[in-house]
């Protein structure tokens, strides 16, 4: 393979596991500490990348570059909201019953692609992106659009701010002993549910951001657009290891460069089913996950 | 009401107004009657033991009074009923609590365990009394806790319960699975700040629970078995066979 090849595959394969990794890192953590496989998840993901396409084309700021900034500010608040308001209105009131909250998960998810399908129709919205998204640099001679440079850069940007805020600040503390054992968090007197709408704000924070980043990789935004990379981001939660920041971002660069290498090589399709093969050999020899704490 | 003894409780007996009191407290588990109507007073400032056989359920009844099962009955805290409330608020009114496995945060560090168990200014004081109670803990501050020793995780669970402004320590065999010489170590430890605090305390080691007890409850098939002086009944051989199935004081594990 020339190395120009193999370039442009690592590049893109690492914007691709950044997109991965802000879709998983808060299913982890919100698997991690509330037992809730959320479903709803990649529409979190969705709603960033409409909430952009609609700035862009709709909001009359004269400049690409200050509507984007608006675009990233309002997908931030909408994804801050709609996983604050997913976790109040549908998750609290049903709390320990897995089951049930797993179903309405399922169901928020697919009642949110139909109405966004009902809306804006199914086809793929595109929206001008800044001069900086569309310039293409050298990199050892292959050819990079700079647009997945930023991608990978952004995602590494909230990858180290997530960890300093669950390393540093009393959430972020609490919420690191609550995914180990939650039980024990509330016996010392910290009402641990608060933490539970958190995680889901940060989540879908950080969902939305994929999103619009998602929505200018994938050149444009569709109804099902988080639904289709859920799939990836369950997988990598579980390579990685349930609740694990760190795990979920190495498992996102695996899989993101697998998917991205496999699919080049032995044909599109077979990446995909490449990485399958991954999550089955993980729970195999390591079903807690690469990080993933002692098995519960 | 328990069923198998009538007679008063040990604090009805001494004139002391308890601390805690629990009356006719139940526990089911799918179709098992786990607790089966629990009567106990815990006198202020001393240590009441809860003794039994494996399966008897004195585990259960910690877990029920911190509301971490469901139970019913009636729970009271210094005059407070907690039995409705969940158990952040229990922990906030007074419980803390020491469980059988440590259940240290083994990810966090030693000094990250004790900051989470740290929610107001007094801690800060707190705090230092626990690293001069177990300098261990500030010398391994930074270590995950997953490394430490089972004595040293012993230490900070029981460092970490006694940063709560906790007014009774619920402690679940403090001494299990630890080598004899670090049994003395927490016993001393506990000998030293069970001075001036009220503890529930389940052990199986008798002589321990003889060493740091006044009053005790047996326990055997979720009820009441006996209440009483915990010297009496290690030193009456056939009672303690009877009731604990071991031979008397001393030589049980």
């Amino acid at each position: 393979m020339s190395l120009e090849v193999f370039v442009l595959l690592a590049v893109t394969g690492l914007g691709l596991a950044g997109l991965y990794f802000l879709l998983a890192s808060g299913l982890s953590l919100i698997f991690g500490l509330m037992d809730v496989l959320n479903v709803a998840h990649g529409l979190f993901f969705t709603v960033g990348g409409y909430a952009a396409w609609l700035v862009m084309t709709r909001v009359g700021v004269a400049s690409v570059g200050l509507r984007f900034a608006i675009a990233l500010l309002v997908a931030t608040v909408a994804g801050l909201l709609i996983g604050a308001v997913v976790e109040r209105g549908f998750i609290r009131p049903l709390y320990g019953d897995h089951v049930t909250q797993i179903l309405i998960t399922a169901g928020i998810s697919i009642a949110g692609v139909a109405l966004l399908g009902g809306w804006f129709t199914y086809d793929p919205q595109t929206f001008p992106v800044p001069e900086v998204f569309r310039m293409v640099i050298n990199v050892a001679g292959a050819r990079i659009p700079l647009s997945r440079l930023i991608t990978v850069g952004s995602s590494l940007v909230l990858l180290f701010a997530l960890l300093a805020f669950l390393r540093y600040t009393r959430h972020g503390l609490i919420i690191r002993a609550g995914v180990e054992n939650r039980a024990m968090v509330q016996a010392l007197g910290i009402d641990v549910q608060r933490s539970f709408t958190l995680v889901f704000a940060i989540g879908g924070l950080l969902a939305a951001i994929g999103g619009v980043l998602g929505a200018v990789f994938f050149a444009g935004v569709t109804p099902e657009i988080g639904l289709n990379n859920l799939i990836f981001a369950f997988i990598v939660v579980v390579i990685g290891g349930l609740g694990s920041v760190s795990g979920t971002a190495l498992a996102a660069v695996i899989v993101g460069l697998t998917q991205q290498f496999v699919n080049f090589f032995a044909g599109a399709g077979v990446g995909d089913l490449t990485v399958v093969a991954l999550l089955a050999i993980t729970l195999l020899i390591r079903p807690q996950g690469l990080l993933g704490g002692v098995p519960r | 009401m328990s069923e198998t003894v009538d007679g008063p409780l040990p604090t009805e007996r001494a004139g002391l107004e308890p601390l805690l009191s629990v009356r006719d407290l139940h526990v089911h588990r799918g179709e098992a009657h786990i607790l089966q109507g629990i009567d106990l007073d815990v006198a202020p400032r001393q240590v009441t033991a809860l003794l039994g056989r494996n399966g008897a359920g004195k585990t259960t009844t910690l877990l029920a009074l911190l509301g971490l099962l469901p139970a019913s009955g009636e729970i009271r805290l210094d005059g407070r009923q907690l039995e409705e409330l969940p158990t952040f608020k229990r922990a906030q009114h007074g419980i803390a609590y020491v469980p059988e496995d440590r259940e240290v945060f083994t990810q966090l560090t030693v000094a990250e365990n004790l900051r989470l168990a740290m929610q107001s200014r007094e801690a800060e004081q707190r705090l230092e009394r626990v690293h001069e109670i177990f300098p261990e803990l500030a010398k391994r501050r930074s270590q995950p806790a997953g490394t430490l020793s089972g004595g040293q995780q012993q230490m900070l669970a029981l460092g970490r319960a006694l940063l709560q402004p906790a007014s009774l320590l619920l402690i679940d065999e403090p001494t299990k699975g630890l080598a004899p010489i670090v049994i003395n170590e927490v016993v001393a430890a506990l000998e030293e700040l069970t001075t001036d605090t009220t503890v529930l305390l389940v052990e199986q080691n008798l002589r321990v629970a003889q060493q740091l007890a006044v009053n005790g409850y047996v326990l055997d098939h979720g009820t009441v078995a006996w209440n009483g002086v915990v010297d009496d009944l290690l030193e009456d051989p056939d009672l303690t066979q009877q009731l604990l199935g071991v031979a008397g004081r001393g030589d049980s594990e």
